[in-house]
């Protein structure tokens, strides 16, 4: 699957296993990008990580 | 809530690799299993019911993790790690007690309740000395403090955040360690292995950029590492240890959001040491309770 980074509009090659929810990160601006749905394919920028993420 | 699909549920707001393998085991071995977004439940006081029977928590909001667990356990479901064991585990100085009551070995640790309090604290405690926030991960805002005008200005700093909590100041005694700490990973009180985070900054978290290699598991380290994994009372868990210079290994805190991706780039794709496996095995093995109870 490709789809466009939402910050750099290139064009991203996605694994067809893709998980809503999941990071990657676009290869051209190296933005941090977010996968709100798997299917279909729709990313936005990955949040800022809050106070209290973590392990 | 909705029906259940399936017996069992992922609970995570993020898929990191960690949940991507653990996601990947479940399919790998024919098991339904549901990936669901914390956020997007609803969380009613008078709908007892809970959609799944056993719900591994991965949700890496610490806030969110505790109120999901502690939601879906009074509708019914067996989560894992359990809600009081996220709780502990959230909580630095609660954590702290549990350790100790178990006679475990640590660091000498103190609270002081307030950033004023904590410099009486810290001149009696001596120099260096560990500030950490009580709920925080990955290293985040953890100072080294090597004297009082830094202490005082990192107290400072503690004192004008907005948040009541982070006003309470946990100390700890620094232990001059060799560059590096240990991991080992625990669940369901076995051991899946060690590595040692090694990093050129004080600070060896993975999240931090600290490399992996392998550490023997030694019998002592397993028994310490379960030991304290039992303490606090989580299934799964990542038990942090220091070297002394004098040789005694000491317990530093249980993560019980464990994350693995270091540990697996040390160990590589070895059966024995498949934590995602290990811990489908842990809930699988939960869920067969509860159908046969």
């Amino acid at each position: 699957m490709a789809t466009a980074c939402p910050e750099c509009e290139a064009q991203i090659a996605v694994p067809e296993q893709i998980l809503t929810s999941e990071l990657i990160e676009c290869p051209e601006c190296r933005s941090d990008l977010e996968v709100l749905t798997a299917s279909p394919l729709l990313l936005a920028m990955a949040p800022e990580p809050e106070e209290d993420w973590g392990e | 809530m909705a029906a259940a699909a399936t017996p069992v549920a992922v609970l995570a707001s993020r898929v990191r690799g960690e949940e991507r393998q653990i996601l990947a085991t479940f399919e790998r071995r024919g098991i339904p299993v549901t990936h669901v977004d914390p956020r997007d439940l609803p969380y009613r006081a008078d709908d007892a019911v809970a959609p799944w029977l056993v719900v591994l928590n991965r949700e890496i909001s610490a806030t969110r993790a505790r109120y999901a667990a502690r939601s879906l356990e009074a509708a019914g479901a067996v989560v894992v790690n359990s809600a009081a064991a996220t709780e502990l585990c959230g909580d630095k100085w609660l954590s702290t007690l549990a350790l100790r009551r178990a006679g475990l070995p640590m660091p000498r640790t103190s609270l002081a309740l307030t950033p004023d309090a904590a410099l009486a604290h810290i001149e009696e405690f001596g120099y260096p000395v560990v500030i950490k926030p009580l709920t925080s991960s990955w290293g985040k805002r953890v100072a080294l403090v090597r004297e009082r005008d830094t202490a005082q200005a990192v107290l400072e700093h503690c004192a004008a955040l907005p948040a009541p909590q982070a006003h309470l100041i946990y100390l700890q005694e620094y232990i001059d360690k060799p560059g590096r700490d240990l991991r080992v990973i625990v669940v369901g009180g076995r051991p899946v292995g060690a590595v040692y985070r090694s990093s050129a900054e004080w600070r060896t978290n993975v999240a931090r950029g600290a490399e992996t290699t392998v550490c023997p598991l030694t019998p002592a380290l397993s028994k310490l590492a379960t030991d304290a994994a039992q303490a606090v009372g989580a299934e799964i868990a990542g038990v942090d240890l220091v070297e002394t210079t004098d040789s005694r290994i000491l317990v530093l805190e249980v993560n019980q959001g464990v994350e693995f991706t270091g540990f697996r780039r040390a160990h590589g794709d070895s059966e024995e040491h498949d934590v995602a496996a290990a811990i489908v095995d842990l809930v699988l093995a939960r869920t067969e309770a509860v159908n046969r109870p």
